[in-house]
């Protein structure tokens, strides 16, 4: 009986600490600082997702603004009489310009005048200069390259979306840029936010206080751990979710097909255990070294390796067994392989939490071994 | 008897001093402990915190035996305030409160009280909304002892902190140890004598590590009766001469002749008359006999 009102008097502790420590770690300036620049990332890598579905020609100038794979929604296809048009055009430009050289402009002229006279076709015009100038033909490859194409209006930007998501919306792939975009960001910038609290005891002179209190080592390290932890996830589940929320909302208003209830599996599949084991991993360095300053480098060369590996090996895997983050923008080497990864990265986090903590329990007493900058 | 140590000695590696053969008891009320910088007193208050374990003797501390399988009753017996107390600046006084309490696993229903009790006796409670990083030297002493002070600890192991505050801090600081003294254990450090003098009977002294003094006050300056000297010179030189064979204390010169204070275990010169010393020149005596 004494041993179970103590043990609830123990896990109340370790509530109220941790709790009081995420009260003053989501009022900190770092933190503070750090979830602005999620947010600030997360709407310039995703912010064209506030346009969809298209409603106006704002939406329209906004998206094509800001490029990316945004494209293949944006352009349709020209007509031949535009694509003519806009080839007479842009030639009659450069020869005016005598951006050409004459004998070469001369054969063009020739050509406009017998598109404008004999109404030739754009590919009847090319398969003249590819038989009387074939040298000439790069001219009428860079014209078809920029005019086959033309920006759509609303419901031909529509209609290019319905035919890519194939009615599904637009949540799914939300989630799966959402999540490998945060993978990669929050892989960099957890990495202060852990320094600063693993340095703040030493820096405030404080380890010997923490010592002689009544309060175990391993459970001071955790709660301290989980403070710093448990507010990212929160911030980037909220962040995600009300993003993911805003997509459904959008199209659901517009009368199209969403599915809202998909991103918190994305969500603990992906983003929970890639920060669980970055997070260990640093607070592991951290206690292993002792200098934040030589855990820097170590852990900076890992996320690099693991988000471009060609920077090391000279060719690109995207996603391997070796890498903790997992890009949903390129194919899986194989079926299990998502499974596969994330367990283990969850099985080496515990493992790194628990050598942390042994690491912390023996270095607690000696104020020389804290962990320092 | 609320602490006892038997035999103690604790080896370092090289720079610091070794504690050698310490045996103290140390009773309920303000037990100081004075010594030179370096002289083994943090040391010696960071085994019984437990901060470090001793090479060599026991500790009894209220009936438990020093190990680590009663570490943790100890510390919940035991309040240390160290000689650099510091805090996370962005927290208020407040939170430091909060915050200790909640480490020292203070039941939740009697915080608010015990807090606002506390900051008042310490004349924090109208500061309490200040942060760490706003507070003066003296005040972050004192929130220091608050904090030190919220789980009512046993015993109160306080190092160093009154040096370097100003007058009218170090009296708070040495009243609030004298009512917390009543009902408790107090071992105060410092290398300031007129800290000890006012708030202690009894005293240890440590000197490279060794305990060369354990007892009262009055003990201390009997040891000392006969020992100091006023001695007078005609010149200069003549004075100049005499300081290089002998301990001087202090000196005043007028026109040509000088007066000095002189520590020697018999009467120096001829002219010498003993004099009474005090608890500052007691305690040079007993660390100086102890080094020549």
């Amino acid at each position: 009986m004494f041993i179970l009102l103590q043990g609830r008097v123990d896990n109340m502790q370790i509530l109220q600490l941790t709790l009081f420590q995420i009260r003053k770690q989501i009022t900190s300036l770092s933190f503070i600082a750090i979830t602005a620049v999620f947010v600030i990332f997360a709407e310039t890598q995703m912010g064209k997702l506030f346009h969809y579905p298209v409603k106006n020609n704002a939406d329209i100038v906004s998206l094509n603004e800001r490029g990316g794979d945004v494209k293949e929604y944006l352009y349709i296809k020209a007509s031949p009489e535009e694509l003519k048009i806009n080839t007479i055009d842009y030639l009659n430009k450069i020869i005016s310009q005598n951006q050409m050289e004459e004998e070469d402009a001369n054969v063009f002229k020739n050509l406009i005048y017998r598109m404008d006279n004999e109404n030739l076709s754009f590919d009847k015009a090319y398969e003249i200069i590819a038989k009387e100038n074939p040298e000439l033909l790069p001219w009428l490859d860079a014209c078809r390259n920029q005019f086959q194409q033309k920006l759509g209006n609303v419901d031909e930007i529509n209609n290019n979306i319905k035919l890519t998501l194939d009615e599904k919306g637009y949540n799914i792939i939300f989630s799966q840029k959402y999540v490998t975009y945060i993978q990669l960001i929050s892989a960099f910038l957890i990495l202060p936010l852990f320094l600063i609290l693993f340095t703040n005891d030493s820096r405030s002179n404080i380890n010997e206080i923490i010592y002689v209190q009544p309060i175990g080592s391993i459970r001071y390290i955790l709660c301290k751990y989980f403070s710093c932890l448990i507010p990212i996830l929160l911030i980037l589940y909220i962040l995600g979710e009300t993003m993911n929320f805003y997509v459904a909302y959008k199209f659901k208003t517009s009368g199209w097909q969403a599915d809202y209830s998909g991103f918190l599996s994305y969500y603990i599949t992906f983003i929970v255990p890639t920060i669980l084991f970055l997070s260990s991993l640093i607070m592991f360095l951290l206690l292993l070294l002792k200098k934040a300053i030589a855990v820097f480098p170590l852990y900076i060369l890992y996320v690099i390796f693991n988000a471009t590996q060609g920077a090391f090996s000279g060719h690109s895997t995207s996603n391997a067994i070796y890498k903790c983050i997992i890009r949903l923008t390129s194919e899986n080497p194989y079926n299990n392989f998502i499974p596969l990864n994330r367990a283990l990265y969850i099985v080496v986090s515990v493992f790194l939490i628990g050598f942390s903590c042994m690491l912390y329990k023996n270095s607690r007493k000696n104020s020389r071994r804290s962990i320092t900058l | 008897m609320i602490i006892e140590i038997k035999g103690l000695e604790k080896k370092f590696n090289k720079n610091t001093t070794d504690l050698k053969d310490i045996n103290l008891i140390i009773n309920n009320g303000i037990f100081g402990l004075l010594g030179k910088n370096g002289s083994g007193k943090t040391a010696l208050m960071r085994i019984i915190t437990t901060l470090m374990e001793p090479t060599k003797g026991s500790i009894n501390i209220l009936g438990l035996e020093y190990n680590s399988r009663n570490y943790g009753e100890i510390k919940k017996n035991i309040g240390y305030l160290p000689q650099e107390f510091g805090f996370y600046k962005d927290f208020t006084v407040l939170e430091i409160m909060n915050y200790i309490s909640i480490l020292a696993n203070i039941d939740n229903s009697l915080r608010h009280d015990k807090i606002k009790r506390i900051l008042e006796n310490v004349g924090m409670y109208n500061d309490r909304r200040k942060k760490y990083k706003q507070l003066s030297g003296g005040m972050k002493r004192r929130v220091g002892l608050a904090q030190v002070m919220l789980n009512e600890p046993k015993i109160l192991i306080v190092n160093e902190q009154t040096a370097g505050v100003d007058p009218e801090e170090r009296i708070k600081i040495r009243n609030l140890l004298n009512e917390y003294s009543q009902n408790n254990t107090v071992l105060l450090s410092t290398h300031i004598v007129e800290d000890i003098e006012s708030t202690c009977n009894k005293l240890a002294i440590l000197n490279e590590g060794n305990l060369v003094f354990n007892g009262g006050l009055n003990d201390l300056l009997k040891l000392a009766k006969g020992k100091l000297w006023e001695c007078s010179f005609n010149s200069l030189a003549e004075f100049n001469n005499f300081e290089k064979t002998h301990r001087v204390l202090s000196y005043k010169s007028e026109d040509n002749a000088v007066v000095a204070k002189v520590v020697h275990e018999e009467c120096p010169l001829e002219n010498s008359s003993s004099i009474k010393a005090s608890l500052e020149e007691a305690y040079v005596y007993i660390t100086t006999r102890e080094s020549r």
